[in-house]
Order: C-alpha cells, then structure tokens, then sequence
C-alpha cells in the first residue's frame, strides 16, 4: 500500500517524542508537512526527522495531505478538527479530545456526519498490558472484582516547549492530562461510573494533584476504587486490580509489564503476557507505531477508526463531571494561618 | 501592592511566596524559565510570563504594570561561570527593568552566604563584612547584592535585600529534600554531634518577611537578616528531617573534626566517621542485596567479595538473581527506603564543614524592629509540616 499523506500540527514535545519516532517505524504513514506558529522550532523538527515541508498555519495543509495529526494544546483540539473533518480530511487528534463535553460531543457528531475518520490518541489501548487486565477480566479469572486502586504521578519533568500549561489553553492538568489516559483504561476495563467524588489542588488555576474515589460498574456488578494524579510527586505508577482469586497489577510507565498473584498471598509473581497470547516485550516506540499505523488504515479505507470519538465520550463526561463537582484537596502541611489569610491595608 | 512580579517563582521560595501572596488577593506574575517546572505554579490564578533574568527584554515585558519586583531566581542548575551569570547578571537586569518601569520596590533575595560559609562573629548583625571566600555562589550572592544596593544608591530604585538563614519547608530542594536523600543513603553526619548553629527559616516565614519588606516603607535601601526566631542546631534540623522518615535512621552518624568549631573558627576537613558495628553490618547487608560498594565498611569488603565470586561460580544465574530480589525486598522492608542509591562514604566538603560547624546566631531584631517581621512558625510547627509534607510527597 502506499503511504499516505500526513501533516502533523502542533511542533511541541509529544510530536517530538512519540510521533515523529512513530512514523520512522510506519512505512504505512509519510510525515510531508509540520506546521507550527514558531517557525524555527518546526525546522529544526522536520530536519532533524526528514519532513519536507514545514507551515506557520494549519490551513497551508488543506488539499495537501490525506490526513493530519493535531497535537495543538487541549484549547484547540475540538476546532481544529472539526476544520479538518468538514473539508474530509481525517484525524488523529491527541487525548483529551476536547476539554468539555459539549466540544466533544461536536466534535464526535461532525465525524458522524461527515462519515471521516476520527482517531483519538489514547495510546494506552494499544498497550498490551492494558489489554492482558482486561482479557483478565473479561475471562473471569480474577474472581469476583473487590476493589481497584491507580495511581500515576511524577515529579512533572514534561519537556514542555510552549506556555500552553494555563487554565486557558490546558483547560485542565493532571486530571485531563494524563488522568484522560488513567481513566480510559479504566473505563475499558470495568466500563462506565456509577460514583465519583473528586478532589484536587487547584488553586484557581489548573491542578497538579488530584484523588477520585470512584464506582465503577465492572461485568458482574459495582466496583469501588481509587485514583490519584499527581505533578508533583513520584506515586506507584500501577493500576492494581482486586479480584477474589488473583490481583494483577499493571506498570503504568511500561507498555506491557504486569504481574499478578493469589489475592491470598502477598507473593508477586512476575508472569510474561506473551503466555497469554499477546507479545512482550513492547517498547513504547512500537505502541505509537501502532496507533499511526491504525491511523494510517483508517485513512486509507481498510479499518474503522481504532479509536473513534464516541468511544471517548464517557472518559471526558466523566472528567466533566469531576470538574463540576470538584471538592478541594486537603494538603496536610498547609494550614489557614498561612493560606487564604488577607493581610491587613497598609495604613 | 497589587501587582507582582516574582522571578523564580517556579522553585521554592518564590513558589511559596507566589501561592501566600495569590492567597492574599496580590495578582503575581510569574517569570517562567522553563515550563517543565511550572506545574505548581500553574495551580494559582497567576499570569506566567516567559522569560529568562538573563533577557532584559523579557524583563522588560514582564514587569509591565507591577508596582513591585521580588527576585529570587537563580540558576542552581548552572555551574561556574553560568550559575555566576545567572545571580549577578541576572540581578543586574532585573533592577534595570525595575527601574525602567519605575516599580514602587524591588525585593531582592539575598542570602547569609554573603558572609561565606564561615560567618565570622560579625555576621550576627547586617553590618558584618562581605568574606569572599572562592565559593562561586557565595561570592557571586555578594556580588550581587552589591548590585543592588547601587541601583538603590546611585539611580534611586526602592530596594530592599532580605538575607535569609538555612530556608527549609514543602517542596525544599537543597535543606528538605537533599537532606532526606543523604539521611536514606546513610550520608547524611551530624559533625561535632551537631551542635554547630543551622539558623533554620521555614519558607512561610521568609514570604511574610517578603510581603512585608515590599510593603514597609522604612525597608527602603535596607538590608536585613530573616530566619526563625530561635537558632535551631544543626541536631534538632537533622534529626528532625530523620523522623520524618520514622526511626529506622535514627541514630545518625557522627563525625568529629580536627578542632573545634567555636567562634567560626576553621574546623578542618578530616572528620573521624563512627558507626556502631550495627550499623556497618546492617550497611553491608544493605549493599550486599544491591551489589554497591564496600567502601564504608573495609573490614568486611574481602569476604563479601569472595563470597560473591563463589556464588557467582556455583549458583545459576536465574537463582541468584531471584536471592538478589529477595534480599533486596528484605532490606527494604528492614529499613524502609534505604537503598535509593549506592551509599557512598561520608566524606564531608571544606563548606559543608564550616556550614554544619557555624556558632553565628543571626540576628532578627532589626527585621523586627523596621520591618514589624515575627516569625509565626516555629521549628517544631515548621518541621510538622515538613514532615507531612514529606510523606505526601514520598520523598
């Protein structure tokens, strides 16, 4: 098959990171074009990864590519694709899909109409330890669900190339950043929320630590657990789930790296996934590969969507739904003596 | 004030001054270097505005509409010439930009390592020497304070320098979580049973002395020292960073040096490093489940290494790799996050040695007196937090 066309919008750290790598693995996909507002940081991307072309504005690519990346902050990810939907060409665009329900769900209903593919970037569901939780699930060998708990969290080190982390142009932080990626996979493997009670640390602008406690509603019935998000502090980084007869638990940094145990026990046994049919070791270059390479089959007619806007929609109403209902976090070092005291006029 | 503008207000100190200040109602804009370390910040309601100290058009941009400056950047991850740069040069712009926008005041951070890490008994009080001692950050701190105060003097620009002791609390680099990490790695000694002077400030008193120094109109071309209102020992710092982690680390190794550290006087860099053979039996086990070095612990390195060669000889690889992890979770769980890294002998810097051995108490009373500055932490509340802090954040 012939490569197809794309143009990647937006020159920052994930297109440096994961897309530009991705496409050198994905003879299906040819990057022709960068756009980004800085020019000179799109040069030296698209020489350092041989695109040819380089643009200041994402409209140069119309009529030129057959389909584009949109790695532009959250602020712009529901109207730049619904551009690029209306004039048929289709879209892979970075999670979250939109930072409020009412954009996404525009967003999800333009591609129906218009019948062009929309891809969103939940690269986690191309993990193959995501998938083994879920088989494990699925197949009932866990036992009955007790419980679940996840966190993800790291002293914030993002090599972030543009000020896109206000409240303007993120919409969000830890939780619509990469809690958009946590609470996807949880709702794929146990399905949507039933409770939610959220906390975080925002102080008027965007939080950096945040706690769920959910309820969730696994295949056979409620199951409670715990979330927690974090900028600014190094946390497990797995996702354990508590069945009555085995917990697995899940790397969170690795792609494939799981392990589970007698619920009984506290014996961790490190099992390899390719024994359950899916293969390991994965490297992350290999899961974006597959997400561009889905991307890439999807343009060209052969595959549906490998991750279509509707299937999203319950992960960012959920996030929704936390903004919303939002409690503050309590950070046990601060005390109102210090915090939220006005200081007197001066006289 | 109504506005503003604080250069390093995505580390420590100025992080915590932007979040005390937002708190209060002050619109802070943020000079922000490096996006990467700025998701603390972005939890305020605070305009962040990219720049660099060392771009006087940055600056220029910056403090736009700001009637006050507060500047505690520097660059500490710098070294030599840069990090010189960074203190001098950038303080050298940022009272430039000051000036130009005709600021109400200029807060600058200065610090008590003006007087170099050997205070002499006339750093008590503001008026001791400058003591250039070779320390690239030291002198450059005097240098550029020296910088400051001519833009006070020579162009009329409202500064005021603040010189803080040893800055600790939530989110402390260098005195919280550097500390924490020499005490897990077992590097961490108290010298001359740490009885040398720490000078503790728990960062929330320094941001109420900030405020207060933008605010008070008799700080105008004033220096003045700010720690807490007791002069804490380097014991009761340590120690108090060590319970933070329960007592598994308790107690600390001591070192004694060559002479004694009365008057500032120079204590010699050869400490004498005692363990308990507890201690070193339990470092040896510690080491010999994550193959570090010996080096601590001479009277032991032969036999371990031999040890390790027949076990390497007779063991297959798999098993001894499953014995190794089993270790491993073994002396975690026996002394509960003390293998982060290879330990490392103790060995001590001239500075280090002078810090942790200083008998200079600094005072506060002229803060007190101009300033209306009293420290409402003290070092038991401040450490409290600390050490909740620390847990949270698993450090």
């Amino acid at each position: 098959m012939e490569p197809v066309k794309i143009g990647i919008i937006g020159a920052g750290a994930v297109t440096e990171l994961f897309h530009l790598p991705a496409a050198q693995l994905c003879p299906e996909a040819q990057i022709v074009a960068l756009v980004d507002k800085n020019s000179e940081r799109g040069r030296a991307l698209a020489d350092r990864f041989s695109v040819p072309h380089v643009m200041t504005t994402h409209r140069d690519l119309y009529g030129h590519v057959d389909g584009v990346i949109n790695a532009l902050p959250n602020y712009l990810h529901a109207s730049v694709t619904i551009e690029f939907l209306e004039r048929g060409v289709p879209v892979l665009v970075e999670k979250p899909l939109a930072v409020t329900l009412a954009e996404a769900e525009k967003v999800t209903e333009v591609a129906k109409t218009t019948a062009v593919p929309l891809q969103v970037g939940h690269l986690y569901r191309f993990c193959n330890g995501v998938r083994f939780v879920k088989q494990a699930i699925d197949e009932g060998w866990l036992g009955s669900l007790q419980g679940f708990s996840l966190e993800f969290g790291f002293v914030w080190s993002w090599p972030m190339v543009s000020g896109s982390l206000s409240k303007e142009q993120a919409g969000g932080g830890a939780l619509l950043d990469f809690g958009s990626h946590m609470l996807d996979l949880l709702l794929q493997w146990f399905g949507s929320a039933i409770e939610v009670q959220y906390w975080d640390d925002s102080l008027g602008g965007v939080e950096a630590d945040c706690s769920l406690s959910l309820v969730l509603q696994g295949p056979a019935g409620p199951v409670p657990g715990t979330v927690a998000l974090s900028r600014l502090r190094n946390l497990s980084n797995s996702a354990v789930v508590i069945g009555k007869h085995f917990t697995v638990e899940y790397d969170i940094t690795t792609a494939d790296k799981v392990r589970y145990w007698p619920s009984a026990s506290n014996k961790k046994a490190v099992s390899s996934i390719s024994n359950f049919g899916l293969p390991s070791p994965q490297p992350w270059d290999d899961v974006c590969a597959q997400q561009l390479r889905a991307f890439a089959r999807a343009i060209s007619g052969r595959d549906p969507s490998a991750v279509p806007g509707e299937s999203v929609l319950d992960t960012v109403a959920l996030i929704d739904r936390c903004y919303r209902e939002r409690q503050p976090l309590e950070l046990p070092w601060e005390k109102p003596v210090t915090l939220n005291k006005r200081r007197p006029a001066k006289a | 004030m109504r506005r503003v503008l604080i250069t390093g207000a995505t580390g420590f100190i100025g992080g915590r001054l932007a979040e005390v200040a937002s708190a209060q109602g002050i619109q802070v804009v943020a000079l922000v270097r490096n996006w990467s370390r700025a998701a603390r910040l972005a939890r305020l309601p605070a305009i962040m505005a990219y720049g660099d100290t060392l771009d006087l058009g940055s600056l220029r941009q910056a403090v736009k509409g700001c009637d006050v400056v507060v500047h505690c950047a520097v660059d500490n991850k710098a070294d030599g010439e840069a990090h010189r740069r960074s203190i001098v040069e950038g303080t050298t712009n940022v009272m430039q930009a000051a000036l130009e926008e005709g600021v109400k005041r200029v807060v600058h951070l200065s610090s008590v390592a003006v007087y170099s890490y050997r205070a002499g008994p006339d750093a008590a009080t503001e008026g001791g020497a400058y003591r250039y001692s070779g320390d690239v950050y030291c002198d450059a701190k005097i240098d550029a304070e020296k910088v400051a105060l001519r833009y006070y003097r020579e162009r009329g620009l409202p500064v005021t320098v603040l010189r803080p002791t040893i800055v600790y609390g939530p989110f402390g680099e260098y005195f919280t979580q550097y500390t924490i990490r020499l005490i897990r790695e077992g590097r961490m000694v108290l010298v001359n049973g740490g009885s040398g002077l720490c000078n503790a400030l728990y960062v929330d008193n320094l941001a109420e002395a900030m405020l207060l120094a933008a605010d008070s109109d008799r700080a105008v071309g004033e220096v003045f020292h700010i720690s807490d209102a007791n002069a804490t020992t380097w014991r009761q710092f340590v120690e108090g960073h060590a319970r933070a982690l329960g007592n598994a680390y308790l107690p600390l190794p001591e070192m004694a040096t060559g002479e004694p550290a009365a008057g500032g006087t120079h204590a010699g860099s050869a400490g004498t490093h005692r363990s308990s053979p507890i201690q070193q039996i339990l470092q040896v086990v510690r080491m010999c489940s994550t193959g570090d070095t010996l080096d601590l612990v001479p009277w032991l390195e032969r036999p371990v290494r031999i040890g390790r060669a027949i076990a390497r000889a007779v063991v297959p690889r798999p098993l001894r790799l499953l014995v190794r992890e089993s270790l491993r979770c073994s002396a975690t769980r026996t002394a509960p996050g003390s293998v982060d890294e290879p330990s490392l002998p103790p060995t001590l810097s001239q500075a280090e040695v002078d810090l942790y051995t200083t008998s200079v108490v600094f005072s506060i009373e002229k803060a007190r007196k101009l300033l209306g500055y009293e420290p409402q932490i003290d070092f038991a509340e401040g450490m409290e937090r600390t050490a909740a802090w620390i847990r949270w954040a698993r450090v």
